[in-house]
């Protein structure tokens, strides 16, 4: 076992990724012919390695992918054409195009009796049904300090077989929520880069196209690597990829800590004032913010309902933000998703 | 990949695991056979906190002749149960779920040679329940078929010629609704997990069993 470690971490990047999914006892019935008729000694030398002891052994030698390296960022819908174009130059898959993906994901948790519920996440491919269902936890995400350039999270992936939804409710998770994410997936070496749209699901469990809702009028875009720990070389790697990125999408480390805490209580648009009005609920203590409000387009082309672009500036905001809304009515409130979306836009 | 069926083997009184399991090993290795290596199909049961309620039991199976694989069989406590079959970071993913489900610390393993005789696999193993012999398990695969119903007849045959009497003539009660579905390496683990439910409830060391003289 000593020796398939070492052949491991002197081959080349692509031979890594293939080999660390091969259980190490399996390599051991092609390292050692088992065909040889053999007496009872021979037998107990032979002797398959219980499957937790090789995963220990796996894991003592650093070679089981459990660390994720991640930026993420978004463009608009607008400019993904831009950025499709720019990643089609940059990345690996050139002659095929980019590869398409249409996954179906549900966030299932459980609560035990410590107060963190456990979360996982199953993802499953609708465009090809007939392809394992992936398993996932993901966890507490580390943005460690400036000289780190991409968030380090803890991450299992695992294949498993459809049956993983019902086994994972009778076991007494709850699904806490599902969506549907659609769109490109490229490859630069180790590096993974999703370009993809999340949608609501209307109907629970359907993801039918027509019961399906963009959540937002941009672009999910994620750069990641999945491989052992202290393979921390990648990304440095990474930081440069996302720097031939710019100015398309600014690929970051997001904070999640300022994203779930509930930021809203009231979020409402005057357009007659051209004033913008968002509370935040920041360790329950409110905070009024007042922007202004610049319209850039107003068209009135469907009867009665608006579209228009709002930029915003507050002090309390470093750049200038901007996100476009459509048909608004005078003093709309937006509903909750699409003002989770605009807030972390601000934020970020 | 083939039809695979498991057979309990009786325990004499005054005879070992190892001396019974070197017992078949004369027989099977007197048809032609050949030893190829050895075998291992290992058990974890983990119960899940009485603070989900009524109690699910996990059965977490691996098996050296699906060594990237781990098997999971859930039973939810109502006579309801849900099998999955992942890679083997499952069993890292498990260790996540530890403060919800526990081990109950039986862990059950079998192992023993394995023979190959032209289309056929055997599996000879002693059942060990936390270290202690608690009987034999014969396995035997017939590999050009993947539909219990066809080639039970044939497998039943094979297994009485060196087993003996011990062998029913009727199917496994795990196919008995299963006879024409496409065989799966989960069925070998269901069909384990039935035996290792029969021995845990058994107690005492070395009781016989399918002990019927017919």
């Amino acid at each position: 076992m000593e020796d398939y470690a070492r052949i491991v971490f002197h081959s080349f990047q692509e031979i890594l990724f293939v080999e660390i999914k091969i259980n190490v006892s399996y390599l051991k019935h092609f390292v050692t012919p088992t065909n040889k008729s053999s007496s009872n000694m021979e037998a107990v030398k032979e002797a398959p390695i219980p499957a937790m002891d090789s995963l220990t052994a796996a894991m003592k030698n650093n070679i089981v992918p459990n660390q994720e390296y991640l930026l993420q960022g978004s463009v608009l819908d607008s400019a993904v054409e831009v950025l499709l174009h720019r990643l089609r130059g940059l990345c690996d898959n050139v002659d095929s195009g980019p590869e398409t993906f249409h996954d179906h994901e549900m966030c299932f948790s459980i609560r035990s009796v410590t107060p963190q519920p456990l979360t996982l996440r199953v993802r499953r491919a609708i465009d090809y049904l007939d392809m394992p269902y992936q398993l996932r936890y993901i966890g507490q995400p580390e943005l460690g300090d400036k000289s780190r350039p991409t968030i380090l999270r803890n991450s299992i992936d695992v294949a498993t077989t459809p049956t993983i939804v019902d086994f994972l409710t009778e076991m007494g998770f709850r699904m806490d929520f599902e969506y549907i994410l659609r769109g490109y997936m490229f490859r630069k070496g180790r590096m993974k880069i999703t370009v993809s749209k999340i949608f609501k699901m209307m109907v629970v469990g359907k993801p039918a196209p027509e019961s399906v809702d963009p959540i937002s009028q941009s672009y999910l875009v994620e750069l990641s690597v999945l491989a052992p720990s202290n393979q921390d070389a990648i990304a440095e790697d990474m930081r440069v990829f996302a720097e031939q990125l710019k100015p398309l999408v600014h690929l970051e480390k997001v904070d999640y800590k300022r994203l779930t805490q509930p930021p809203i209580g009231i979020f409402e648009v005057y357009l007659e004032t051209l004033k913008i009005k968002c509370f935040i609920n920041k360790k329950k203590k409110e905070l009024a913010v007042e922007g202004v409000l610049k319209v850039v387009t107003i068209s009135d082309d469907d009867g009665p309902s608006l579209s228009l672009k709002l930029s915003i500036t507050h002090s309390g905001f470093k750049e200038l933000r901007s996100k476009e809304f459509s048909s608004l009515n005078g003093n709309t409130k937006l509903e909750s998703g699409v003002m989770f979306s605009f807030i972390s836009i601000l934020l970020s | 990949m083939g039809v695979t069926i498991i057979q309990q083997f009786p325990m004499k009184e005054n005879r070992t695991g190892a001396q019974i399991i070197e017992f078949l090993t004369k027989r099977v290795n007197a048809l032609g056979a050949k030893q190829c290596g050895t075998f291992l199909v290992d058990c974890e049961t983990y119960a899940s906190i009485p603070q989900l309620g009524v109690q699910r039991t996990l059965h977490v199976f691996h098996n050296s002749e699906q060594p990237a694989s781990v098997f999971a069989i859930l039973d939810n406590g109502t006579g309801k149960t849900v099998p999955v079959v992942a890679d083997a970071l499952f069993d890292l993913l498990l260790l996540k779920m530890s403060s919800v489900y526990t081990s109950k610390k039986s862990k059950v393993e079998i192992r023993g040679p394995r023979f190959e005789l032209n289309d056929f696999v055997i599996k000879i193993g002693a059942i060990n329940i936390n270290h202690n012999v608690k009987g034999i398990i014969v396995e035997a695969e017939y590999r050009p078929c993947v539909v219990f119903g066809l080639c039970w007849d044939m497998l039943r045959e094979f297994l009485q010629g060196f087993l003996g009497s011990c062998v029913s003539n009727i199917p496994p009660h795990y196919f008995q609704n299963r006879m024409n579905d496409i065989f799966q390496p989960l069925d070998t683990i269901q069909q384990y997990l039935d035996h290792i439910t029969i021995y845990r409830k058994a107690t005492g060391i070395l009781q016989p069993f399918n002990t019927t003289n017919t």
